[in-house]
């Protein structure tokens, strides 16, 4: 059973989280990746080493196989988190789903097409293209201000 | 991903090509039936109808269309290919598949080079419209789409 104390104090001049624990595990790396979102950060994994970088560093962040994973424009990180937890905390940042297992960030996006079946093909900063699935491209649209 | 289609969406695909198409062959029936009864075997019963045969003839080629439509004109099959290339194929597929009904069931003497003069042109001006009015729309949505997006990220 986890516990939680909130110590609320005029005395502090900033926030700061402790966690303590008998030693790391998943929900806690969740539980800080988390937070950082918070911070505008998010941390990922490459090559066993944790990283934090800037969410608006990110292009896309895709769902495969029940993993998640981080692209910036030369890079590609996994991260703790499921899809639906990242889309929560950047959905008022710019992000937006675009498929089942995909969200974007608007502010990388290059150029937009039509495609077939009223789908969207997004263009990324990198030169990278993503398909915006049939059932999220009117919420595009609706995000862009055309309907 | 996008929902999977039943065969339900399948079957009001086609039967809504098939309805254009009977539609289009009674108004045509009704203007040149009886002129065209001896000359097409679509016509074979004068402006009094449609025969059973050429019902079932434009169910297949609606079946055909359709198939076509699905392979084409969505990413069932072919994920990645240009909308131009796509229409491109789409109405080569149509026009194959409508030669050899011409061959097959004689909708009109196949050996009367003037009617198939007038079949190709036929086709050639309702390709080259619709191929022209998708190519206008997709470009006024794409340009639409990139101003909407430029202005978001200012």
């Amino acid at each position: 059973m986890m516990k939680i104390n909130l110590d609320i104090d005029g005395k502090y001049d900033d926030t700061e989280v402790i966690i303590r624990a008998p030693h790391l595990n998943n929900d806690i790396e969740r539980m800080v990746a988390m937070m950082r979102m918070i911070d505008m950060q998010i941390a990922v994994r490459k090559d066993n080493e944790t990283y934090l970088i800037e969410t608006d560093k990110i292009l896309y962040i895709e769902a495969v196989d029940r993993k998640t994973f981080v692209y910036t424009n030369s890079e590609n990180y996994e991260s703790e988190l499921k899809l639906y937890e990242i889309e929560q905390e950047l959905i008022e940042r710019d992000f937006l789903r675009i498929s089942k297992n995909s969200i974007v960030n608007l502010r990388k996006i290059k150029s937009l097409k039509t495609d077939v079946n009223r789908k969207i093909r997004i263009t990324l900063q990198n030169g990278e293209q993503i398909v915006v699935s049939r059932m999220y491209s009117d919420e595009l649209r609706r995000k862009l201000g055309l309907r | 991903m996008d929902e999977k289609k039943t065969i339900f969406d399948y079957l009001k695909q086609l039967f809504t090509t098939y309805g254009i198409m009977v539609v289009i062959f009674i108004v045509t029936n009704l203007l040149v039936g009886n002129g065209a009864r001896v000359l097409s075997t679509l016509f074979s019963l004068g402006s009094v109808g449609l025969s059973t045969a050429t019902l079932l003839q434009l169910l297949f080629l609606a079946v055909i269309i359709t198939v076509a439509q699905n392979i084409f004109l969505s990413d069932l099959v072919i994920k990645n290919m240009a909308l131009i290339v796509r229409n491109i194929l789409f109405f080569v597929t149509v026009m194959v598949a409508s030669t050899l009904f011409i061959i097959l069931f004689g909708w009109f003497p196949v050996g009367d080079p003037r009617a198939w003069i007038g079949f190709i042109v036929c086709f050639a001006i309702c390709t080259a419209v619709s191929a022209f009015i998708m190519r206008l729309e997709e470009n006024a949505e794409n340009k639409k789409m990139q101003e909407a997006l430029n202005k978001f990220k200012k």
